[in-house]
């Protein structure tokens, strides 16, 4: 049971941006996923979620064929995302910015909430509960009733991985959580990202930052203009001539 | 969450409109009963358009023409088929939930501007067809609307009857809207691409919300033309779209109490105004184009008074736990 | 059937030219406004009055609308468009430019008066039945207002840095340029262009508060039939509505008119959002 890409590509309009990568996520794994500008990591990233189609290969969630499944649909069964530029809802509080994470485990269905059903007010403060304990252990618990535009930036992309946790997804896709953070505030990241991956989640972490990168995943992809350069433990990647070459030599 | 009851001023406003509806048939006359319902008619429809635009989003401007399918659906059915008027009440209801449904579709794939567009058209080819289907709609000349048999014929009742429909419109909405529901259709609007990766399919969230308010739509349309008694095209003119739909931006986008006053406000306007009513349009131009520029968020905000921003104690993030957070993922999906 | 494709082709000329305001306003701005239609209004109504009520010389007449439907178009920009674009996304535009189309209508209304009123004759030019300049202003209208406005983005500076500005803002505004002159400057143009196109069909529309409406969403649907950006699609796609309008009113009466041209091309957006002659990409709008 993974989340798989195989030899997939993807062009637009004459350029590939993505070619013929293979890419597996296991439950439990923490799967960096590193390149320079234009190397085509956030193209793999929307094609994994749903966002953008598949034009050659494979996609599998879990042993099932996803690249006709829509975005929403992979959400449901286990797929869950952060994003580079936290994509909140400005005017809510955080713990209702969370609690949507759980939209697909909700009971009561439309009726039931506009006649105000007992279910729904039991659904509500199972959910607010459940919020509540995850941003406890992120440590926004304070925060929770703040709305979310005034929310410093840190705590928005925490906020965010908060939110993709709600359903206790199988694979959590993280894009470029770190961007933006300080020192301190990474190394949190990586505990809460460690904890993650310890409960059994398969994470996917794209980012900029490889030395981190390097410190918490368990193997990392190297993309190039859209081609895979190496694939390993992060020893093996970090210490690869053409990753140094490609992206880590200047500097 | 965008509930009703934060702050004093709302809590006032509900009085104030409890103690209204109470004492109009009491200490008013035929003329404060039909402004009052009027006022509870409109209601019933802006309460469920508010949450189609303020909460889900979609730029949608031409209610006035299902207000005019709910009137006419109601009126021929009693008058040309001999339907019990209440039954054709809800058939109203439910003919206008569908012509809201193919409504929204087109909201699916065309773009915003678009969309506006295609609910401006919506509503002048309404007005178009039942000046043209003259043998059905009586055309230019209108319809007769024949009151409801029994219980609800007189204009007292009439009152009471569209007060409980105003107030079921006002539960129904305001439940919606502090639950998931409302979180939904506020995702929705504001990030389809967050909904998407949450599991929430903004095709159905629109749809339905978009049935929604038709249904409500037909039902306020039905009651329109009983209290009206006769109807006609020009009733339901653009300018009236234009109206429901200022209320709303006025009121602010994501709030219920807003819009109601926005609703309340506008209504009784033309009527405070006498022989000024004919600038009524025009003050809801100026008064839209003064939101838009200096508050954007619509007056609402102001009105639900302490923002939940300044509640919560600590100022910064905490030290996460990691050994809770790894025991609240464990047993996830399987 | 001459009668509904002269007719069809007048209509064509005055929704084409709706369009290629549309389309100067929204090269700048990346705004399609509301008061578009609106500008055409005001340039029969003002023209109308000139001439009519003033008794003013034709020409007059002529550049004393198009000073007016300038001065309207730079009020837009000032009023409705320049605040609204901090967030675009939010589509405040839609709402101030509604806003204003609203107000602007309802005063005409009433200084005007509701009833269409007569519109002057223009050019000391002699035709009867079809060949009357109230059927071929509109067409020769469009197509010189077409050509003058391609020729004018491709040979003038201020032309050329218009078109810099709708194809990269970020990069236009790095190159020094003060894209919100160049905006101002390009509504007011689009006022003045829609003043004339008004004072071109008032012959055929009359002297028409409820105008403004009307041509915004018909003028839009030739836009959009056309795809936006593209002045030939503007042509093309006025030509398309005028015509199907102007046919489909003879074959199933005036009744019908919004339901069978609007609803049509409606449909056909639904199905090619692009356009015509657009491209593949939609812009979000």
């Amino acid at each position: 049971m993974t989340l798989s890409a195989n030899n997939v590509s993807k062009s637009f309009g004459g350029v590939a941006a993505v070619s013929d990568v293979s890419l597996s996520l296991k439950p439990g794994e923490i799967h960096g996923l590193i390149g320079p500008n234009g190397s085509g990591k956030t193209t793999l990233l929307n094609m994994l979620c749903g966002y953008l189609p598949v034009d050659e290969g494979l996609l599998t969630l879990d042993g099932a064929d996803v690249r006709g499944t829509p975005v929403a649909a992979r959400a449901r069964m286990g797929l869950g995302r952060s994003f580079q530029k936290p994509r909140l809802l400005e005017s809510l509080t955080l713990i209702d910015n969370v609690m949507i994470g759980a939209w697909q485990d909700h009971k009561p269905n439309f009726f039931s909430s506009m006649l105000a059903l007992p279910s729904v007010a039991a659904d509500e403060k199972r959910l607010r509960a459940r919020a509540k304990a995850i941003l406890a252990t992120l440590g926004l618990e304070a925060l929770s009733d703040r709305r979310a535009e005034v929310l410093g930036h840190a705590e928005q992309k925490f906020t965010e991985i908060a939110r993709a946790l709600m359903p206790r997804p199988r694979y959590l896709l993280l894009d470029e959580p770190a961007g933006g953070l300080t020192t301190q505030e990474i190394e949190r990241l990586g505990r809460i990202i460690r904890a993650i991956a310890a409960a059994g989640v398969g994470v996917l972490l794209v980012e900029h930052h490889t030395e981190f990168v390097f410190e918490i995943s368990d193997a990392v992809t190297t993309l190039s203009l859209g081609k895979v350069i190496a694939v390993g433990s992060p020893a093996e990647v970090s210490t690869d001539p053409e990753v140094i070459r490609v992206y880590l030599g200047n500097g | 969450m965008t509930g009703f009851f934060r702050s004093r001023t709302q809590i006032a406003v509900l009085l104030l409109s409890l103690a209204v509806v109470a004492l109009t048939p009491i200490f008013g006359n035929l003329y404060h009963l039909h402004l009052v319902s009027l006022i509870a008619v409109y209601w019933v429809l802006i309460s469920t358009l508010t949450l189609l635009v303020g909460y889900t989003g979609p730029i949608s401007i031409g209610h006035a023409g299902l207000l005019a399918i709910g009137a006419y659906a109601y009126t021929i059915l009693t008058s040309k088929f001999g339907w019990n008027g209440y039954v054709a009440i809800p058939s109203a209801a439910a003919m206008c939930g569908l012509c809201g449904l193919i409504l929204g579709l087109p909201s699916l794939r065309l773009p915003g501007f678009y969309f506006a567009l295609t609910t401006i058209a919506f509503s002048l080819i309404v007005g178009e067809n039942l000046l043209a289907w003259g043998g059905l709609t009586g055309g230019g000349t209108g319809l007769m609307v024949p009151s409801l048999p029994g219980l609800f014929a007189s204009p007292r009742a009439l009152y009471w009857l569209c007060i409980a429909a105003a107030v079921l419109a006002s539960l129904f909405c305001y439940n919606l809207a502090r639950t998931m529901w409302g979180r939904n259709m506020i995702a929705v609007r504001d990030s389809e691409i967050a909904a998407q990766s949450v599991g929430i399919s903004p095709l159905r969230t629109k749809l339905t919300i978009f049935m929604l308010a038709g249904f409500f739509a037909g039902l306020a349309g039905a009651l329109y033309a009983l209290l009206q008694n006769y109807i006609l095209p020009e009733n339901f003119h653009f300018d009236l779209s234009l109206f429901f739909f200022i209320s709303i931006i006025i009121g602010g986008r994501g709030e219920l109490l807003g819009p109601f006053l926005g609703a309340v406000v506008l209504t009784l306007l033309p009527e405070v105004m006498g022989s000024l009513a004919q600038y009524a349009t025009l003050i809801y131009g100026v008064v839209l184009l003064l939101v838009v520029l200096m508050l954007p968020r619509g007056l609402g905000p102001m009105l639900r008074g302490a923002f939940a921003s300044n509640k919560g104690t600590g100022e910064h993030a905490e030290e996460p736990d990691t050994e809770r957070l790894k025991a609240l993922l464990v047993g996830g999906k399987s | 059937m001459l009668a509904p494709l002269v007719t069809g082709l007048a209509l064509g000329g005055l929704y084409a030219m709706t369009a290629i305001i549309y389309n100067v306003m929204f090269s700048s701005s990346k705004v399609l406004s509301l008061t578009t239609g609106h500008m055409l209004m005001i340039g029969g109504v003002a023209g109308a009055w000139a001439i009519s009520v003033l008794g003013l010389h034709p020409m007059l007449g002529i550049a004393l609308a198009v000073i007016i439907g300038g001065a309207f178009g730079g009020f837009t920009e000032v009023v409705a468009v320049r605040r609204t674009l901090a967030r675009p996304d939010d589509h405040l535009w839609l709402l101030s430019t509604l806003a204003l189309a609203t107000i602007v209508q309802q005063c005409v209304a009433l200084w005007w008066g509701t009833e269409p009123r007569p519109f002057p004759k223009l050019l000391p030019v002699d035709g009867t039945g079809y060949l009357h300049q109230r059927y071929w202003l509109p067409v020769l209208a469009a197509i010189l207002m077409a050509v003058a406005v391609e020729l004018f983005s491709r040979r003038t500076t201020v032309g050329k840095s218009l078109r810099a500005l709708s194809e990269d803002e970020l990069a236009a505004r790095a190159r020094g340029m003060d894209t919100g002159r160049l905006r101002l400057f390009s509504y007011v143009l689009a006022g003045a262009l829609g003043a004339i196109a008004g004072l071109a069909a008032g012959q055929i529309t009359f002297a028409y508060y409820a105008l403004g409406l009307s041509l915004t969403l018909n003028g839009f649907v030739a836009l959009a039939l056309g795809g936006i950006g593209s002045n030939s699609g503007a042509l093309i796609g006025g030509l398309i509505l005028g015509l199907i309008t102007a046919f489909g009113t003879h074959f199933f009466g005036g009744e019908f008119q919004n339901t069978i041209s609007i609803g049509v091309l409606i449909l056909f957006l639904i199905i090619r959002p692009q356009g015509l002659l657009g491209s593949a990409k939609l812009r979000q709008v």
